[in-house]
């Protein structure tokens, strides 16, 4: 049964028999290469991630699959132990269905598939030890936006293999199979309905005028369908719409402060403001530079529940302090990151 | 800033708490090269003495992002020390890197320069008096970054100022050699872009030695445009790409 016998190709690895969606290698992303054009990339949504590396014991910077919109099938060439969280990809083993934030076995010759998910986008897979393909600038992040750069494996795709390290079999994961109340709590991090996305408000938001400040943030803002891991277009109809009257009488305030700028360095949840209609989020694959006015930063557990986002859905912008953004942060890690 | 800068500190610089873990530096808004070498040596005061702390940074032309490790220290603590080390940083004296000008070989025109004519239309200047202009400055790197290896240089000659092209083309070619506004800049890889080409170049913008990522400009070099024939493009391994291939 095992085919690699004959070639005598890398025993652990996950082969890839169908791929529809979209899949990439990603782990916490290469954080110190912004200064020479990299974006830090890493993973889209950092709770799905890291709860599926906390699953298995492994590291927090061990390297999983992310799955856009499912659509794909792998089959096991060895023994392994997978953990899959995030957007609901209905996974089976065998065709057999299997629950979502837990930990499975996979036994040598299993198929492992997933479909497009009911709701959110990614999905991750996580195996004990991690994905073991090479680093590149201190990371396995792939990107879609660095050609002829990326190291390691190329575009997932059929046929390929992911590389598995000789400890992908874990008898005794980290942590024992987790109660449907448990798993009811991880996926509690995103809750139902219209997003709100806490932003740190910048400089150009404190010179804004009451009511153009307060009309931001009761517009809801659809995410458009040209979004993704670089970064989320909104779009708005009934968003501050600029009168012909406040034009006329010289107070737009929105075409006052809208001003080009030089460029300078953006960074994770950078909210550009090209005009009012179109705000851009930018994620993890932004470009480091850009030169749009900026009205703020989304915090960033909010981003990983927008990631999470599918075209067509909706978000609606609230200010929020650096300390607050800070703490939620700190505690998000605290949660997530198993001291080893 | 107002004064004379004998007392006060010569370069105005405001703080401000962008992200969770990121601040930004800011200098008055403007391209100027003494300001500029404030930032980088900045920057490296920052590298230098708050090593624990410090991610990552992103130098451009008045600004400089800080990137720091939020858990381990708070914003006012980090603050005042980096208000600390910009007050006590002067700006650089010319460094041996900027007092090597760099020369970027350009085929312009001909098949290379996909815009030249448009450019000349739109200046009133001959396509020869845009090529004699663009060569005639000194330009500095000013940031470094967009894409990987992608270097903002200024300022261009005002008579060579245009605003972007109004449609951005889906693939500028990998070496173009392009100008915006007050900027030019060579593009490392073909890219999405809206500058005006004005030809292409045969060298690498950035290298990859022993999986090592090597830009060849960074922030606070100094690069000269040199034109060349399309037979030493040609020599030179350059790889010339048509417009519409």
């Amino acid at each position: 049964m095992p085919t690699h016998n004959t070639k005598m190709p890398r025993q652990n690895t996950l082969k890839v028999l169908k791929a529809g969606g979209l899949c990439s290698i990603q782990d916490l992303g290469r954080p110190g290469c912004q200064h020479l054009g990299f974006s830090t990339g890493g993973a889209a949504d950092e709770h799905a991630y890291l709860t599926a590396n906390q699953l298995l014991g492994n590291k927090a910077s061990a390297a999983a699959l992310e799955i856009t919109l499912g659509q794909l099938v792998l089959r096991a060439e060895c023994d392994c132990t997978i953990a899959i969280t995030g957007a609901d990809c209905r996974a089976c083993i065998n065709e057999q269905p299997v629950a979502n934030w837990q930990v499975q076995q996979l036994k040598a010759g299993d198929n492992l598939s997933f479909s497009l998910p009911t709701s959110g986008l990614h999905s991750y897979l996580a195996v004990s030890g991690g994905i073991d393909t090479p680093l590149w600038l201190g990371s396995r992040s792939q990107t879609l936006n660095e050609p002829g750069l990326a190291a390691g494996l190329g575009k997932i795709a059929v046929n390929c293999e992911l590389p598995l390290t000789d400890t992908c079999f874990n008898p005794a994961p980290g942590q024992k199979q987790k109660t449907q109340q448990i798993k009811r709590n991880y996926a509690s991090f995103y809750p139902p309905g219209i997003l709100t996305a806490r932003f740190i408000p910048h400089k150009l938001w404190f010179s804004l005028d009451n009511n153009t400040q307060q009309r931001f943030i009761t517009t809801d803002y659809k995410i458009s369908k040209d979004s993704n891991r670089m970064g989320y277009r909104l779009s708005s109809a009934a968003g501050l719409t600029v009168k012909d009257s406040e034009k006329d009488s010289g107070k737009n305030q929105t075409e006052i402060v809208l001003t080009g700028n030089l460029s300078r360095a953006v960074t994770f949840g950078t909210i550009q403001l090209p005009d009012f209609h179109h705000p851009i989020v930018l994620m993890k694959e932004r470009q480091t530079i850009g030169g749009y006015p900026v009205i703020g930063a989304v915090m960033q557990t909010d981003l990983f529940r927008l990631s999470q986002k599918r075209p067509g859905e909706s978000l609606r912008f609230v200010p929020v302090t650096l300390e607050q953004a800070q703490q939620q942060l700190a505690g998000f890690y605290r949660q997530r990151i198993s001291p080893r | 800033m107002t004064g004379k800068d004998s007392e006060l500190p010569p370069f105005a610089v405001s703080l401000e708490a962008v992200s969770e873990n990121a601040v930004l530096l800011s200098w008055p808004e403007k391209i100027c090269p003494a300001q500029h070498r404030h930032i980088i040596a900045c920057r490296d005061a920052i590298h230098q003495q708050l090593t624990d702390l410090i991610i990552d940074s992103v130098a451009s032309y008045n600004t400089l992002m800080v990137y720091y490790h939020f858990q381990f220290t708070n914003i006012r603590t980090l603050t005042s020390r980096l208000q600390q080390l910009i007050a006590q940083t002067r700006e650089n004296e010319l460094t041996q890197d900027e007092d090597l000008v760099l020369e970027i070989p350009v085929y312009y025109g001909g098949q290379a320069g996909w815009d030249l004519s448009r450019v000349a239309e739109q200046t009133k200047l001959s396509p020869d008096r845009v090529i004699e202009l663009h060569q005639a400055t000194t330009y500095r790197a000013y940031a470094l970054g967009f894409t990987p290896g992608f270097c903002y240089l200024g300022s261009l000659p005002p008579r060579l100022q245009l605003p972007r092209r109004s449609k951005p083309r889906a693939s500028v070619p990998k070496g173009a050699v392009a100008i915006a506004g007050l900027q030019t800049a060579v593009y490392p890889n073909a890219s999405p872009g809206g500058w005006h080409i004005l030809g292409q170049t045969p060298l690498a913008m950035y290298s990859i030695v022993t999986r090592e990522f090597q830009p060849l400009l960074t922030p606070g070099q100094r690069v000269r445009f040199t034109a060349i024939d399309a037979k030493t493009f040609k020599e030179m391994s350059g790889e010339l790409v048509l417009e519409g291939k």
